[in-house]
């Protein structure tokens, strides 16, 4: 009896008093449990401090892990109801039972009203599947969403990585755009809870709110987007498809961007379903294609600026030159038509500009050779990247006989020369460059790089990082005089009553600006049905800049089969006066107020 | 001496073996002070099964089962004395074999063994019961004889079949600890009536045949696992290990003041399983400390230390042998369980007297302690008288 008890008592003595460090130590981490609070994602603002993209409470789609694992009929209701693919249900389903119970694993994110409804009507009976209100990203559709990219889910092979160390399963991250270029800026770092759970997993307080580490909110970016404009983009460019941009020649500033049609970024945030992919991936204006810079069309005849520009430094014409437009032109035995088949008759530079006559730039063109005209066009950077930040962009191709040679092993042929010359042909162009092109004529032959992210601050308003206007090339060798004929024979293409850009006229101020039209030739071979045949429409465009005395703002209105036959002065036209003249109206009410200050300066 | 007649060997040798004690320990203090001993430790296990259950039904149910054990051993106290309790011995060796054969017919299962026999709004235990039958009963097979000299075989057979009758209904259920509390109560008595070698070899042998035809025959898998686990923590740390290392970890974390009334989070938070029952001990380590479960530990030895004094200087063989077996039936379920408790011994349901909840466990215990009591009173009443005699 004595034995037991002294060995009883040694025992206890041995747990309790001698070694009980690694008991204390199970203990806590028994009832102790860490959770990582995610930090409040940065914010997007425009010019004037106003939020472009910020945060709301979003409904998201959640599971809570149950004692028992759904059945599969339940999973397969789940998944018809809220059209995602059974497997990735079961992923999620199996992903939370690794995590503590109280935490939620999102399903879907940004339910709309008709889902939450449907969502409640259909599964409101089903233990663990719930509409929980989280943080999430506010998007509408005014906001210039191809350029802030989207938010994804991490995927595994990113996780894996180091530098990834402290994300978690589940965690949004930028995949395009702003969002992913500005990643390591906008997340932030995340806060950690201690909580007591029960043996059950269960909270002890679920009220318990206090942070062993506060989260702290990541940086906000501020953009050169005027979003007052850029909304005004939105309305006027709603039901076209496109590319708009506008742009401030004086430092590269984009002040709107819009590519159309954009699509919903939420549908990103979770796994798509095959038959929304489907809906995305096989709209034929391609939604998910950032048209200002990853879509290459010819230039059309905004590329006569060029020629123009070229012809004039080259002294092949003067002021006064002038060729014979006969409706055609023919080299070769090929005849080339101008688009005015009766012609124009003879047509100096302001006005076959004006007309934009192909037969005087066919001409021209000749004369110049096409190499010449390369070499013009690449110091404007056509043909080649800014590199921009919010996206990855197309280079485009400015055609030259050594190209030509290289890619094809055939011979440059005279005739080729001619489409080149008006800007179709081999010409592939983004709008962002021909943007730049009209701020460059605009400013007198400064090639500045365009750029959206003028600074960036953290939660209390401090600038973390500025950027500052950049020239990429100041192009001094071209006389300023033959820049400033250029720019008159861009008036006259809205203020005179017979331009191709006379419907962009304004009335408030003087807009320079060019017409073109690109001809969607290749699409001819789809020519079936309704659809297919407003796809053969060319595009429609318009490039301008205003006050053309002091240009302060340059607009590309890139707008796609949308050509009536008057060339892209119709359609694209009014949309750049009415752009132009609702900036130059705000710019004027407000003045230089609108610039300027921090979000936590605004009040003083 | 004057009212103790000499007419058997044992009254004899009851004679001889108090010549020299029974005059200096005259006293009246130790059955009061074993009383409030027994009090004390009662009203504790109170106290620590309201931290346990948080104040819930379980504890409410415990205070039902001491009110009516309280009943059942101030009865037996007070109308107890030897020879009506020898006169009780076979009609409750009848109860209890009958309430056995009950639970088997009509028993309720509960996780998987059958242990449980009810009875109109009532509910019990009968195995809990069994051990005091099983320690009456070995008593009075002994008394019969009134022969402390011989063990013989014969004996051993006797006792065997009709303690093996109610180990055997019990192994059925199957409670194997319960059984074997039954087994261990009657080898302790009948090692005290005959401590010699071919006794002990006896047993010995006895007690392999029975593990071994157990080990082939009877035991569920899930108890070879406990025992495997017992000899190799590691091998289930989730299964049966895990119950084991919660219970080290509420333990190793009360250190020597524990964390405090109600406050332990194992126990409060549940990750201590059978908190109420089994691992009770560990709620009073985790919240109290080495110092209380020490002080507990004490108390226990206390009480039965308190117990063998009384067997020693019981009237008769009878006295002695019910005593030593009640002792021996509190002291190793305490035991048993707290060695379970600090991972010393292999998980089976033992209950620790008083502290775990159980109504059956408590009424059956406050029954054999009434006899204790009973039986000391007696003995107490003659010492007093030779007492006066002797002034």
């Amino acid at each position: 009896m004595c034995t037991v008890i002294a060995l009883l008592t040694s025992r206890l003595a041995y747990i309790q008093i001698i070694k009980p460090e690694q008991y204390i130590k199970q203990a806590d981490a028994n009832f102790k449990s860490r959770i990582q609070v995610n930090a409040p994602r940065g914010v997007f603002y425009d010019r004037n401090n106003q939020i472009i993209l910020g945060n709301k409470k979003v409904s998201n789609f959640v599971f809570f892990r149950q004692k028992k694992l759904p059945s599969n009929e339940i999973i397969q209701t789940v998944a018809e109801t809220i059209e995602k693919p059974i497997h990735y249900i079961q992923s999620k389903i199996k992903q939370s039972y690794l995590q503590p119970k109280y935490i939620p694993i999102v399903i879907k994110r940004n339910l709309n009203l008709s889902e939450i409804s449907e969502v409640e009507n259909k599964l409101s009976q089903v233990p663990g599947f719930e509409v929980m209100t989280q943080p999430g990203r506010s998007y509408s559709k005014g906001q210039p969403l191809h350029m802030l990219g989207h938010l994804a889910e991490i995927s595994r092979t990113e996780l894996k990585k180091s530098e990834n160390e402290n994300y978690s399963r589940g965690d949004l991250v930028g995949k395009k755009g702003l969002e992913r270029i500005f990643e390591k800026e906008l997340v932030g770092k995340k806060g950690l809870k201690v909580v007591n759970v029960d043996a059950r997993g269960s909270l002890v307080d679920p009220n318990q709110n206090e942070y062993s580490k506060k989260p702290i909110p990541g940086h906000n970016i501020h953009l050169t987007i005027d979003y007052d404009l850029q909304n005004f983009v939105f309305e006027t460019f709603r039901h076209k498809r496109g590319a708009v941009i506008a742009m401030d020649p004086r430092n590269g500033k984009i002040l709107a961007i819009k590519s159309s049609p954009t699509y919903p970024p939420e549908l990103f945030q979770s796994q798509l379903s095959t038959k929304a992919w489907n809906i995305i991936a096989n709209n034929p204006f391609a939604p998910l294609i950032d048209k200002t810079i990853r879509a290459e069309y010819p230039p059309g005849s905004l590329y006569k600026v060029v020629v123009g520009l070229a012809a004039l430094q080259e002294n092949k014409i003067n002021e006064h030159t002038t060729f014979k437009c006969t409706g055609h032109f023919n080299v070769n035995k090929e005849k080339f038509h101008c688009h005015k088949r009766s012609g124009h008759g003879r047509v100096n530079l302001k006005q076959a500009m004006r007309y934009s006559c192909d037969s005087f730039f066919y001409q021209i063109g000749l004369e110049l050779g096409v190499d010449k005209i390369a070499s013009y066009a690449k110091k404007f950077m056509l043909g080649s990247s800014f590199g921009i930040r919010f996206g990855t962009e197309k280079t485009g191709l400015i055609p030259t006989r050594e190209w030509k040679y290289k890619k094809k092993k055939v011979a440059w042929k005279r005739g080729e020369t001619l489409p080149v010359s008006i800007g179709q042909g081999f010409n592939l162009t983004t709008p962002l460059q021909l943007v730049n092109l009209f701020s460059s004529i605009a400013n007198g032959g400064k090639v500045w790089k365009p750029y959206v992210v003028q600074r960036t601050s953290d939660y209390y308003g401090k600038v973390i990082k500025e950027f500052e206007p950049e020239l990429l090339s100041n192009i001094n060798d071209i006389n300023p005089e033959h820049f400033e004929l250029i720019k008159k024979s861009l008036i006259e293409v809205t203020t005179h009553p017979k331009g191709t850009g006379r419907l962009a006229k304004s009335s408030i101020t003087e807009i320079a600006g060019k017409s073109g039209s690109v001809q969607v030739v290749k699409l001819k071979r789809y020519a079936k049905g309704e659809q297919v045949s407003m796809l053969w429409k060319e595009h429609a465009i318009f490039a301008g800049f205003a006050p053309a005395n002091n240009p302060k703002i340059t607009v590309l209105v890139f707008s796609e089969h949308d050509n009536s036959e008057e060339g892209g002065g119709k359609a694209a036209g009014p949309i750049v006066k009415n752009i132009i003249e609702h900036y130059l109206s705000i710019e004027n009410q407000n003045g230089g107020k609108r610039l300027g200050g921090y979000p936590n300066q605004k009040s003083g | 001496m004057a009212d103790i007649q000499i007419k058997s060997p044992a009254d004899l040798h009851f004679v001889q073996r108090h010549r020299g004690v029974a005059f200096q320990h005259h006293s009246r203090w130790q059955l009061p002070v074993f009383l409030m001993i027994l009090t004390l430790f009662i009203v504790g296990g109170l106290f620590n099964l309201y931290s346990s259950t948080s104040g819930g039904v379980l504890f409410r149910s415990q205070m039902k089962n001491l009110a009516i054990g309280s009943f059942v051993f101030l009865f037996t106290f007070i109308f107890g004395n030897s020879k009506r309790i020898n006169q009780i011995v076979f009609p409750l060796f009848a109860f209890t074999v009958i309430g056995l054969l009950g639970v088997l017919v009509f028993g309720k299962s509960v996780n998987g063994s059958q242990r449980w026999l009810q009875i109109g709004g009532f509910q019990g235990q009968p195995s809990e019961f069994a051990k005091i039958t099983v320690a009456l009963f070995v008593a009075k097979y002994f008394s019969f004889y009134q022969y402390f000299q011989k063990f013989r075989f014969v004996d051993f057979l006797v006792l065997s079949s009709g303690v093996g009758c109610i180990f055997g209904l019990i192994a059925i259920q199957p409670d194997l600890g319960t059984a074997g509390i039954c087994a261990i109560i009657a080898a302790t008595q009948m090692l005290l009536v005959k401590w010699d070698k071919n006794t002990f070899r006896t047993l010995f042998v006895a007690g392999i045949i029975c593990f071994g035809l157990g080990w082939k025959y009877y035991l569920h898998d899930y108890q070879k696992q406990r025992i495997l686990t017992f000899i190799n923590p590691s091998s289930d740390p989730l299964g049966a290990g895990y119950n084991i290392k919660q219970s080290l970890v509420a333990v190793g974390s009360g250190q020597l003041w524990g964390k405090g009334y109600q406050k332990g989070t194992q126990t409060q938070l549940s990750f201590l399983p059978a908190k109420d029952t089994d691992f009770i001990f560990s709620v009073l380590s985790e919240e109290h400390g080495f110092a209380i479960a020490s002080l507990i530990l004490l108390l226990v030895v206390a009480l039965t230390v308190f117990m063998m004094w009384f067997a020693w200087i019981a009237k008769d063989t009878f006295g002695t042998l019910a005593t030593v077996g009640v002792a021996i039936c509190f002291f190793s379920q305490s035991v048993i369980n707290i060695a379970m408790v600090l991972g010393l011994f292999p998980v089976v349901g033992m209950p620790l007297p008083f502290y775990s909840h159980g109504g059956s466990s408590v009424i059956g215990l406050l029954f054999g302690l009434g006899i204790v009591a009973a039986l000391a009173k007696d003995h107490f009443r003659v010492n007093i008288q030779t007492n006066y005699e002797g002034a």
